[in-house]
């Protein structure tokens, strides 16, 4: 009896840190315990604080997974970035993930980044509080069109949604191209037309899919591997019984000054005098 | 083989997995994962910041000269929802705080590292941060 339950022990962490070596090398966060409720819930709203739980950071499901043919002018680039995570990965030191510096993540980066993100619907339309980097952005649903050539680019570009039966499609354009598609460096120009495809599928799952057109970079659209988001209650983020998301704000005064300077860099021989 | 050492054995594997896989925002690949580092050391400095809360202690080496160290953190929030509040960490790592600090060193030799473990005079692991 004892042999057995110790040989099932033994199998059984095996299993667990089996997993958890696969869940720090995605970056997948194994926050939700709780079971599934089965309460009813209206697939046209998305309100509520989210967390991509399923998935890769990345827009496949890793690194290198079903990228489309690179343009020369997207290989070029590709070549040229030296991004901190994935196959390619150089020390952050060396690197040039601008994100490094606490610059924008963009979209759609900071989607694939497993922190919540409150959606909030306003008649006119849906707002995406992201808790990491503190970003907001807005997606219309008034009925305008994203604009096709638009005076000043924008990190988080324009978007507008609509219903597609029940999904939720926000098509964005008008993006500032020094963002990456996700960590590994894909880059995109800023003639990337960007679409995301949201569907709730049940009181606490919803699912996205992102879909990129930028001929200037990618032969053909890259649609990307199908991510889960999950529902979170208060419990499951807010800190010190504040109801509320957290401030995750990546100030250059620490993140540049001490972090960068004092640790980063000197990991990554670079060292300040 | 004792069941109590095997019990005991699996949970100080999980809890030292635990704290190994705080390291994130891509700097891991800084790091030496193949080599762990027991320092002694002594706290000059701690920073509750975001996204990385650092570490900076003083390591005297075989020859008795004060080796600067500085090391990398997980991010305020994974640290507050595993319990440790801002309060509480700056009250165990107070400078001059003896510690006993476990880190994954650079890879370019310098004294940097990514923290792996913490544990103060009385053996108390601290600062255990969720993976993220």
């Amino acid at each position: 009896m004892r042999t057995r339950f110790m040989t099932v022990l033994i199998f059984a962490m095996m299993a667990i840190l089996s997993s958890s070596a696969a869940l720090a090398q995605t970056g997948q966060v194994a926050r939700r315990v709780k079971p599934k409720s089965n309460l009813p819930f209206d697939p046209h709203d998305l309100s509520g604080v989210w967390s991509r739980t399923g998935g890769d950071r990345g827009m496949g499901s890793r690194p290198g997974v079903n990228v489309p043919p690179m343009t020369p002018a997207g290989q070029k680039l590709f070549d040229a970035s030296r991004p901190g995570y994935g196959p390619r990965a150089v020390p952050p030191a060396t690197g040039n993930d601008i994100v490094g510096e606490c610059n924008p993540q963009g979209v759609p980066r900071l989607l694939f980044f497993p922190r919540p993100v409150e959606f909030i619907h306003l008649p006119n339309r849906l707002i995406q509080v992201f808790q990491w980097h503190r970003a907001l952005r807005e997606i219309w649903t008034d009925g305008r069109k994203v604009p096709t050539d638009p005076d000043t680019l924008r990190w988080y570009g324009y978007s507008a949604g609509k219903w597609e039966g029940d999904e939720f499609v926000v098509d964005s354009f008008g993006f500032d191209d020094r963002t990456w598609l996700d960590q590994y460096g894909y880059p995109h120009s800023d003639q990337m037309k960007l679409q995301e495809r949201y569907h709730r599928i049940d009181h606490d799952t919803m699912e996205m899919t992102v879909i990129v057109n930028d001929p200037k970079i990618y032969a053909k659209p890259w649609v990307s591997e199908k991510k889960t988001w999950s529902l979170l209650s208060p419990e499951e983020y807010s800190l010190d019984g504040w109801n509320a998301l957290a401030e995750e704000i990546c100030a250059p005064i620490d993140e540049v000054d001490n972090f960068d300077k004092r640790v980063r860099d000197p990991a990554g021989g670079v060292v300040h005098k | 083989m004792n069941h109590k050492f095997v019990v005991g054995l699996c949970l100080i594997v999980v809890l030292a997995f635990s704290i190994s896989i705080s390291a994130h925002h891509g700097t891991n690949i800084s790091y030496d994962h193949s080599r762990t580092l027991v320092l002694k050391g002594i706290v000059t400095e701690f920073r509750y910041s975001n996204p990385h809360c650092q570490i900076y202690f003083d390591v005297k080496d075989e020859k008795g000269d004060i080796q600067h160290w500085a090391g990398e953190l997980t991010s305020p929030y994974n640290l507050a929802q595993a319990g440790w509040s801002r309060r509480r960490s700056e009250k165990e790592l107070q400078p001059g705080t003896e510690l006993t600090i476990s880190v994954w060193p650079s890879k370019a030799s310098t004294t940097a590292g990514v923290v792996t473990k913490i544990t103060n005079s009385k053996g108390e692991q601290i600062l255990s941060g969720r993976a993220e």
